[in-house]
């Protein structure tokens, strides 16, 4: 394909503003797909993708369209994932584009994400398409949209296309806007190959399968290949486009998006962002922009049922074999046993591992209280990282605790401001500024500890705003802070799985929060169970679950034999799914208690 | 239909099971004990149960421990009950206070159930028991005293001691939910079984099982059967049997009993054959539950064992020669130490 006649550019939108129906429409206008063909959010091939209406994984599918003028053109639509978590990913496959939709909800107008999301796309280069949609609901406020992008973007609003991408209005616009507006793809077919991989599957019967976009040179069948960050040779076993199947090519140019499989066994091999170059021929630099990508929230996952403990390791291994940036290693807890501590890129990447455990596995597990990694100063002058409370060193050792910070930005109508400032405030944000992308919008941008926010945070900006605040960040740097290991004890022994490394300052309230909590869901025993919470041998609050003085049932004649018996079975189940501190049964719902706690 | 054509036709479908269950029984039975619970003589006039126990007749051993439940303000059926054959009264008095009486919602006064036990001596019944509730609402320990005292005086053969036991979806939950009923604090309710114990025992009675006290040969033979895991045959509604290591139990509703009698024959609603694990459960739970407790060769199971242990270092459990019991402290924990006890089976 001559390069003029082919565009790559991807849709970038805020959750919910309509970027999958918008990629199905684009589908079925250009007859990729047919009607039969046709379900809804074709990209979004996970059930959870489809649930959740977010988009997990990169996708990457090719659109031959034939434009009023009757020239065939080539789109490749890169799908990017939709959540900040994901947000390498998401710059990755960007550098595959040269051109973005920027997709708004008429009705909800622009969110933190679009800002950020566009701020991507400008560092990226790419020439961006701004795209109202929804202009159909009752509730599209087209003119007040128009306004937020010009102040966003510069741009009039004659630049602006307006679509119903579910009633498919505007369809054809917006295809010749991407023709006309969005530049071809420019790269030299005859250097040697640069590839970039923006995104890796695993295929069990062909091992990875990675979607990567030709800058240089030209990636053939069979030639001996190479990757940059491993240094490891592989041959182009089959390489080809993207549509809703593979199809078998001979080779992608310079300019060219499609898929690589070269017997690599491993996802972790074939990194998103690495660069494939040719064995024979190698690129002297790659493609700037590489990182692994590192977890930056970590907790403990442990099977209700010991017994699950296997099953368990072979479904994180199972899962890490299409999910790299999952990291998973065995840890045991006094309290819960045989486990895995695991890393994760945010919260919701956490959610959707423990969903995909839970339905695709079957295996009922506790997840402790997420926290992030610690960067540990000790008095001996060495350095580690801490990615559990648990193993936090004794403080007389530590010099200081250096927490994530990150760069946050809330975009929020006007009247919350102050609601949210609070909020901030109490999770200890770094006021930065404040902008207004329109008279009723403000951007505030805070330096926030990444800690602050892996609890609820994002419910509260939320509850507070009326659902209008959105909310995106980046990991900016480590920093020190005055943060203590705050323990608690269940008669005098450490509940290890509930050690969290809290602020100083509100030590306090957490460790009355903590006790209260799990008050009210330790079940009464036969003896005086006592719950404190401690900094280091110094006890700050104390609760006690009262002991049974009488529990004995009155009568056990006939039928109560087979009543008592069947309670007594049922109570043996509820017993093998407790965890077990000293001689005091824990149910797995205090494990989960801090997750719901209000401080 | 009057009350007494349905009684009847109650009556009829009974001895119409009984019959049948007896029939499909290998070997011919021979009961030892028979027990009339759940309807009082108000509800199954006594000539009804008469026709029963005629029906049975050649079934019953000689020397059978026959028992029917009664109320106190059923006492001009006594008489009647004796002439029939029956040979045990258990006499639903629930305490000696007019006050805690009408807190329990019962319709008799002290008297009455005073009375009521001269009417049985009277008619001739030399084993009577009489069932307490301690745990009434507003009810002291003090209180409970005075009722136990003056159950003790009348010197029945039996008493049995229940608490009160609050059970869910009746009148009695829903107020205790909406907190208009107060029940003593549990502090309370384990003086007042302790209470108990320490006085039935002064008094002469033997604890043989957690909720009941004998004199000397009065246990009920009807009971012990079910605590030393004997089979039984229950008819009628709800009613339910042990039979070959299997557990049934019949319909709940008295139309679709009748129906399914009258019908088929039977009215079992269910069958469990109990796995050896389940049996042994059971025999742990009735063993526990008597004061003589349970042979020390079940608690050597390898999964029993070591709860075992825990629980007699925490003076829950008693070793006496070759059984072992709950202390007095385990007696008032009994349900936590049986699930403790078999958690790993």
């Amino acid at each position: 394909m001559n390069l003029q006649n082919i565009r790559n550019f991807s849709i970038i939108a805020h959750i919910d503003h309509g970027k999958s129906t918008l990629a199905d429409r684009l589908l079925e206008q250009t007859q990729t797909l047919n009607k039969f063909q046709m379900q809804d959010q074709v990209l979004d091939s996970m059930d959870l993708e489809r649930e959740r209406g977010i988009t997990i994984k990169s996708h990457a599918i090719r659109m031959d369209y034939t434009a009023p003028d009757g020239q065939i053109y080539e789109l490749n639509l890169i799908d990017t994932p939709g959540h900040v978590d994901f947000s390498y990913e998401v710059s990755r496959s960007l550098t595959a584009c040269e051109g973005a939709l920027l997709l708004v909800d008429a009705a909800q107008g622009v969110e933190a994400q679009t800002v950020s999301n566009v701020l991507l796309a400008m560092e990226h280069d790419l020439f961006i398409i701004p795209v109202i949609n929804k202009i159909d609901l009752p509730g599209a406020e087209v003119d007040r949209v128009v306004m937020q992008l010009h102040d966003l973007l510069g741009v009039e609003e004659e630049e602006i296309v307006k679509i119903s991408a579910k009633e498919g209005i505007g369809i054809d616009t917006l295809l010749s806007a991407i023709i006309d507006e969005i530049p071809p793809p420019d790269g030299n077919p005859d250097a040697p190959l640069k590839a970039l991989i923006f995104d890796s599957v695993f295929d069990q019967y062909r091992g990875v399968v990675a979607y990567v976009r030709v800058f240089d040179g030209v990636l053939k069948k069979n030639m001996p290949i190479r990757l940059f960050s491993t240094r490891q040779n592989y041959d182009a076993e089959e390489i080809g486009t993207l549509k809703l199947k593979r199809i078998k090519q001979q080779s992608l140019s310079a300019g060219e998006v499609g898929y690589l499989i070269a017997g690599i066994k491993d996802l972790e091999d074939a990194r998103v962002g690495d660069t494939v170059t040719g064995s024979a021929n190698p690129a002297p630099h790659p493609l700037p922009g590489y990182q692994e990508v590192k977890p930056m929230v970590f907790a403990g996952l442990y099977p209700v049922l010991s017994d699950d403990f296997e099953n368990l390791r072979s479904a994180l291994e199972k899962l890490h074999l299409n999910d790299a940036s999952l990291s998973y290693e065995p840890e045991t807890s006094t309290a819960l046993g045989f486990g895995f501590r695991c890393g994760f890129l945010g919260l919701l990447h956490m959610e959707i591992v423990q969903e995909r455990l839970d339905r695709e596995f079957d295996i009922d597990i506790i997840t402790t209280v997420p926290n992030v990694e610690y960067s540990v100063r000790l008095t001996s002058g060495e350095q580690i990282n801490v990615q559990n409370p648990a193993g936090m060193p004794p403080a007389g050792n530590i010099e200081d605790i250096a927490e994530p910070i990150l760069d946050a930005q809330i975009l929020v109508p006007a009247e919350y401001v102050g609601s949210i400032m609070r909020i901030a405030q109490d999770r200890r944000g770094h006021y930065r500024t404040t902008e207004y992308i329109d008279p009723t919008r403000a951007l505030l941008r805070y330096d926030l500890p990444l800690s602050e926010i892996v609890l609820d945070f994002y419910d509260r900006l939320k509850s507070v705003s009326r659902g209008y605040a959105s909310f995106d960040y980046e990991y900016k740097k480590h920093q020190a802070a005055d943060l203590v290991k705050l323990d608690l004890l269940i008669n005098g022994e450490p509940l290890d799985a509930l050690s969290a490394i809290v602020h100083r300052d509100k030590a306090h309230e957490w460790g009355r929060a903590l006790c209260e909590k799990l008050k009210a869901l330790i079940p009464r025993q036969l003896f005086e169970v006592v719950i404190q919470a401690a900094i280091g041998a110094k006890v700050i609050s104390r609760e006690t679950v009262r002991p049974f003085r009488k529990n004995v049932t009155a009568k056990c004649y006939g039928g109560d034999i087979t009543r008592k018996r069947k309670l007594l079975e049922r109570q043996k189940e509820g017993k093998k799914r407790m965890k077990q501190v000293g001689a005091v049964e824990i149910p797995q719902e205090a494990f989960l208690a801090v997750l719901q706690m209000e401080v | 239909m009057g009350k007494n054509h349905l009684a009847k036709r109650y009556t009829d479908a009974v001895i119409v099971e009984m019959q049948n269950r007896m029939q499909s029984l290998e070997t011919p039975p021979m009961f030892n004990t028979l027990y009339f619970g759940g309807g009082t003589p108000s509800a199954i006039p006594p000539g009804q149960l008469n026709r029963i126990l005629t029906s049975a007749e050649n079934a019953i051993a000689p020397d059978a421990e026959i028992t029917a439940e009664a109320n106190p303000n059923d006492h001009r059926y006594f008489d009647k009950l004796y002439e029939h054959g029956i040979n045990r009264l258990s006499l639903g008095v629930q305490a000696f206070t007019d006050r805690a009486l009408k807190a329990l919602g019962r319709f008799h006064t002290v008297s009455d159930a005073t009375a009521a036990f001269h009417a049985a001596r009277n008619a001739g019944f030399k084993n009577i028991s009489i069932d307490l509730m301690y745990g009434a609402p507003g009810q002291t320990p003090g209180e409970w005293a005075r009722s136990l005292e003056r159950a003790i005086d009348l010197y029945p053969e039996h008493i049995s001691v229940y608490g009160l036991t609050i059970e869910p979806r009746t009148n009695f939950a829903r107020r205790f939910q909406k907190g208009r009923l107060k029940v003593p604090p549990e502090t309370d309710q384990a003086e007042m079984y302790m209470s108990a114990i320490d006085q039935l025992e002064a008094a002469g009675y033997a604890h043989y099982e957690i909720s009941n006290f004998a004199r000397p040969g009065f246990a009920s033979r009807h009971n012990l059967n079910y605590w030393h895991d004997r089979p039984y045959l229950g008819v009628g509604l709800s009613a339910h049997s042990y039979l070959d290591n299997r557990r049934s139990w019949n319909v709940r509703d008295l139309a679709t009993y009748m129906q399914r009698i009258e019908a088929t024959g039977f009215a079992v609603e269910r069958v469990e054959q109990l796995t050896p694990t389940q049996h042994l459960l059971e025999r742990i739970m009735l063993g526990l539950r008597q004061r003589r407790g349970l042979r020390v060769d079940f608690l050597s199971h390898p999964k029993i064992h070591k709860q075992y242990i825990a629980m007699a270092n925490q003076h829950l459990l008693e070793r006496t020669d070759n059984r072992v019991r709950l202390t007095r402290r385990g007696l008032l924990l009994a349900d936590l130490v049986c699930s403790e006890l078999v958690r790993e089976l």
